[in-house]
């Protein structure tokens, strides 16, 4: 526990001393104070395009920190000969494999409390509609968002260059928020062996649409049921063990 | 070697994002109605691009007016009947998962299926979309004719509405949309049937010279007819509804007309 934490340090001492975040941070509260200055024909009240933009920029931000910080970890330190120490202390793969994860989802997860707080300043000023039980839920499932993405950036890192682990993750996040309810739909209508092999496909994939609470917290839509909340951390629990178990695996049996 | 690279792009860079707006605004400005250089500078950097983001954004407008759901089967935000909701509901239901398959079940509680439009004061949360779609691309007639709608009748903002229809048609023209909008607004709001007799006898004479149906027709030469009788020129108003008549046969309330004008 305590190697996984020492891993998991020095990430956010990388976080403090880089200035991806900064820079983030700085735009998020520009982008958030002009859209919510703008005003359209006198009217009053207009506030959820700002919820909007603000809650889809906290959470892209947040994935650009975690998918950064996280593709770079297994490889920058096997090219740059820093893993070999590491290596030579009495650390197991796995731990290691479980520090950089550690240290990408607490880095990610730190950095979204930040851009969420501001988020939050918005909309509880925007005054009108809305509820804390909806915020709680989108904190909640934001940060098991992050989670996942952590998991599967660090599963893929060991076997990816940093480029093309952040090109696939970016992918594979836009494809299956973008069209997850079509897959959703494909699953349902199709029949047979058809049937069987999307399925398969739809238990595989990381379900990253289960955590979009964009539409429910703009549109102040009644929050998610307590099972369904409970039901994704369960999700990405086993999610987060598997892809790291297996990336523990594929770490342990490579040679350096 | 490297820096100089660097150099000659960000020079290049430069004089793409200073210099090449204003020779495509000096250039082009002559063939567009508008006045292009009350666009701003990084919306024109994005050329023929605008179009389509600003049909994105009519689209995002069409999203919020369903409550942040995307409804495929309309185009646009409009007016509903009772009867065109209930096909909604229809439309929308996919077939229930088995109960037994855990993450279909979880995804249909994550999603959004109920479908239901604003009403009321709500309708204002889409009228940052329909602005920037008109902001975005100035010749986008239906994003003029969206927000005038809007402004004018759902949220009474009759005077905001009337000033963007008009700079939509300062925009546009020759678009017969526009004319007909702002002709209604003075018919139904401003009870000003002489000027929208105006609009409407434009919108005619551009609507003739365009494709169009019979429902874009019919609501033209209806307002048209029904200005001529507010005005007291009868006269006019008989070919309008034998015309009317012509394309809708089976409407009687054409036929009771024509029978009223004929008998006068």
């Amino acid at each position: 526990m305590r190697a996984i934490w020492a891993i998991a340090v020095c990430m956010i001492k990388e976080l403090i001393r880089k200035k991806d975040f900064y820079v983030l941070f700085i735009f998020l509260l520009t982008l958030m104070g002009l859209l919510a200055s703008q005003t359209f024909f006198q009217i009053e009240g207009v506030s959820r395009y700002v919820r909007d933009f603000g809650y889809s920029m906290v959470t892209l931000f947040s994935f650009i920190i975690a998918v950064t910080f996280g593709a770079k970890q297994i490889p920058a330190e096997i090219e740059a000969r820093t893993i070999y120490p590491l290596l030579a202390k009495p650390v197991r793969r796995h731990t290691v494999i479980m520090g950089k994860f550690c240290g990408t989802a607490v880095v990610s997860v730190i950095s979204f409390v930040l851009f969420f707080l501001v988020f939050s300043l918005f909309y509880l000023t925007s005054g009108g509609e809305g509820s804390l039980l909806l915020l709680g839920q989108g904190f909640i499932l934001g940060a098991l968002f992050l989670c996942l993405v952590s998991a599967l950036v660090i599963f893929f890192s060991n076997f990816l260059t940093t480029s093309a682990n952040v090109t696939l993750s970016v992918l594979l996040y836009m494809m299956i928020s973008g069209f997850s309810e079509s897959f959703r739909n494909l699953v349902l209508y199709s029949k047979g062996v058809m049937a069987a092999v999307y399925g398969v496909v739809y238990y595989s994939i990381p379900h990253f649409d289960f955590y979009d609470m964009r539409a429910r917290i703009t549109h102040a839509w009644d929050p998610m049921p307590l099972w369904a909340v409970g039901a994704i951390i369960a999700y990405t629990v086993i999610y987060c063990f598997m892809l790291l178990y297996f990336a523990g695996i594929i770490f342990g049996r490579r040679e350096l | 070697m490297r820096i100089k690279s660097v150099i000659v792009l960000l020079v290049w860079f430069a004089v793409v994002i200073l210099i090449a707006p204003r020779v495509d605004t000096y250039s082009y400005a002559h063939s567009l109605p508008g006045k292009t250089s009350d666009t701003p500078v990084f919306l024109r950097m994005l050329g023929e691009a605008r179009s389509i983001v600003s049909n994105l954004s009519l689209i995002q407008a069409d999203v919020y007016f369903h409550g942040g759901v995307y409804d495929r089967g309309e185009a646009c935000p409009g007016i509903h009947s009772e009867d065109e909701d209930l096909d909604h509901e229809e439309h929308l239901k996919p077939p229930e998962p088995s109960p037994y398959d855990i993450l279909l079940r979880l995804s249909e509680e994550t999603l959004i299926t109920e479908h239901i439009h604003l009403k009321g004061d709500q309708l204002k949360q889409i009228v940052p979309w329909l602005y920037y779609a008109a902001e975005l691309d100035p010749h986008n007639v239906k994003a003029y004719t969206l927000t005038g709608y809007y402004l004018i009748y759902r949220l009474n903002k009759p005077d905001q509405g009337m000033a963007f229809l008009k700079k939509g048609l300062a925009n546009n023209p020759d678009s017969w949309e526009i004319n007909a909008e702002i002709g209604r607004e003075y018919f139904q709001v401003q009870k000003n049937y002489a000027t929208s007799l105006r609009y409407f006898q434009r919108a005619k004479d551009l609507l003739d010279k365009t494709s169009h149906d019979k429902f874009q027709e019919r609501y033209v030469l209806s307002y048209l007819a029904l200005c001529y009788e507010k005005t007291g020129q009868l006269d006019k108003t008989l070919p309008l509804y034998k015309r009317l008549d012509e394309i809708f046969p089976d409407h009687k309330i054409f036929k009771d007309k024509i029978k009223e004008l004929s008998a006068q």
